[in-house]
């Protein structure tokens, strides 16, 4: 556990709560890249604790561990690709929604990116599931949709 | 505790469209694009928003047994019709192939083209101008169009195109054999950005319509015309010019026009592969004026002779690619005089130079051990393609 957030001269340190009440310490450098955290000191000041409703004590240290990496520039390939080695499909999403919740850009693109890597070359069915969406397709909608399919090529420079 | 797993499952997709669509570029594959498009409407919507680019299938339709029994069908029409329907924010759109398709194709275009930067036209034979005005009123952004044998493109079309697509930059004019110099000049007038035309195998143009066209043209390929000596001068008028290609050009009883490009001090690179008659003393005054020149094909070009080849080795001192391929009149003393010049050039394109002897070629490669020598025949030489 933390203590309170004490002044310091030289790495100030932000409290945050989780919404299941836990406090975590992340440095005052690193707050300012959750533009939600940021937005909070600024109403709130810097000495007291920051309440971050919609994230978990089970997801915050993750995003603090990234941002620390992020403020003394080590973010590498290997350490991203070690960040989400043992994330389950579940826990990526959840960090996807915290980091949205928080405003935080690097390391929610990141993550859109492990997303989509997670369902590259997926069925239909695998990629609905993943996003717990329902088919609302008409059958004959969709069976346009799998005619037009066929009406375009997939070129050798084609970009969307 | 909440079950974590079920928010995450379904508050993705409780986020706005942008954040959705983050997820959605991120995806490199356009399968795994269309499976997203498949699982429900809302990724359907997201998918079709982020379209940018579509190649039209077009070849298979006039093959198939079916479409010789279709009358008035026009299939290839109503599909473009649909995909245009769906796909609202494209920026590329490739027809190219489309023989079968109609003017009455492109409809959509004129409300749902407002985003096209790239069409590509090519091998429609049956667009008209009427087709091509349906582009102009949709498209206004567009920067570059293809219409290699549009047959059934004139000068008019062009003009109505030139006129609303203000924005044009590359412009692929080849084998539109009723396009003249007319349509050509309301191009240049008018597009003021223009980069690049090719006009290749346009039998109706001299050049002359090139006249007064802006310095940001920088790329003209004319394989196959019949140029003139106005035409010639029209085509460097801008200032700006860089590569130019007039291979093949066809001959012409009032003399070879294309001593008018020495006047031109920007060019770098020239194709004059097959000008079969272009004359010694035009090599000469090119060699001299153009002291940018960094690449010349001349294989081929049978009528530069020695004077022709001390000029080229005198004053070509920023030149490094020369081609020389088949060149009836390149002697030994030739060879030497390219040999005792062209101070930069790295590579000597050479072969089939009955002329040249083995001892001579042996004498330039232990004098130039820098430049290397290939015994290929290079018809295109062109720095980038403008019109993909």
């Amino acid at each position: 556990m933390a203590q309170e957030a004490s002044s310091s001269t030289s790495s100030k340190t932000i409290s945050l709560k989780t919404g299941d009440g836990e406090i975590f310490e992340i440095e005052a450098s690193a707050a300012k890249q959750m533009k939600t955290v940021q937005r909070l000191i600024d109403d709130l000041g810097d000495d007291i604790t920051i309440p971050l409703h919609n994230v978990f004590s089970k997801e915050l240290p993750k995003i603090i561990e990234y941002y620390k990496k992020d403020i003394t520039g080590e973010i590498t390939k290997d350490f991203e690709a070690e960040f989400v080695k043992d994330l389950n499909d579940d826990e990526v999403k959840v960090l996807f929604l915290a980091a949205n919740y928080l405003d935080a850009n690097k390391l929610f693109e990141f993550l859109s990116q492990n997303i989509a890597d997670r369902l590259e070359s997926k069925s239909v069915e695998y990629v609905r599931k993943y996003f717990g969406v329902e088919n609302d397709f008409t059958p004959e909608e969709e069976s346009k949709l799998r005619e037009e399919r066929a009406w375009s090529f997939r070129g050798i420079k084609e970009d969307e | 505790m909440e079950d974590l797993s079920k928010i995450g499952a379904s508050s993705i997709m409780h986020l706005p469209d942008d954040c959705l669509t983050i997820i959605f570029r991120a995806l490199d594959c356009p399968t795994d694009r269309e499976s997203f498009g498949l699982t429900c409407r809302r990724w359907l919507h997201i998918q079709n928003f982020n379209r940018r680019s579509l190649q039209f299938v077009c070849s298979f339709n006039i093959l198939h047994p079916s479409s010789f029994l279709t009358k008035s069908l026009d299939v290839q029409t109503v599909h473009l019709h649909r995909l245009l329907r769906r796909f609202q924010h494209l920026e590329s759109l490739s027809l190219c192939g489309c023989a079968e398709l109609n003017d009455s194709g492109l409809t959509r275009l004129i409300s749902y083209g407002s985003n096209l930067q790239n069409l590509n036209l090519d091998c429609c034979f049956k667009v008209t101008n009427y087709g091509l005005s349906l582009v102009a009123s949709g498209c206004h952004l567009l920067t570059t169009i293809s219409l290699y044998r549009c047959l059934g493109i004139t000068d008019e079309g062009l003009d109505t195109l030139a006129t609303a697509c203000l924005s044009l930059k590359y412009v692929n004019l080849s084998y539109c054999s009723k396009i003249s110099d007319k349509g050509l000049k309301a191009l240049t007038q008018r597009c003021r950005q223009l980069q690049a035309v090719n006009i290749s195998h346009c039998e109706s143009i001299s050049g002359v319509g090139f006249k007064g066209c802006s310095k940001s043209l920088t790329y003209v390929e004319a394989e196959s015309c019949k140029l003139n000596l106005e035409g010639v001068t029209g085509i460097i008028s801008g200032g700006g010019i860089e590569y130019l290609d007039v291979s093949c050009l066809s001959w012409s009883p009032l003399g070879d026009p294309l001593h008018g490009i020495s006047f031109s001090s920007s060019l770098k690179i020239l194709n004059f592969r097959m000008c079969r008659t272009v004359a010694n003393s035009s090599i000469i005054a090119i060699a001299m004026g153009c002291k940018l020149l960094e690449e010349w094909n001349l294989a081929l070009c049978h009528e530069v002779r020695i004077s022709g080849w001390q000029a080229v080795g005198y004053y070509c001192q920023n030149l490094k690619k020369l081609h020389v391929n088949r060149c009836r009149n390149l002697n030994d003393n030739g060879l030497q005089a390219l040999r005792d010049g062209c101070k930069s050039l790295s590579i000597l394109y050479m072969n089939g130079c009955v002329h040249v002897t083995p001892f001579a070629l042996e004498v330039f490669k232990s004098h130039r051990a820098n430049v290397c020598i290939k015994e290929v025949e290079v018809m295109c030489i062109s720095p980038y393609f403008p019109f993909r």
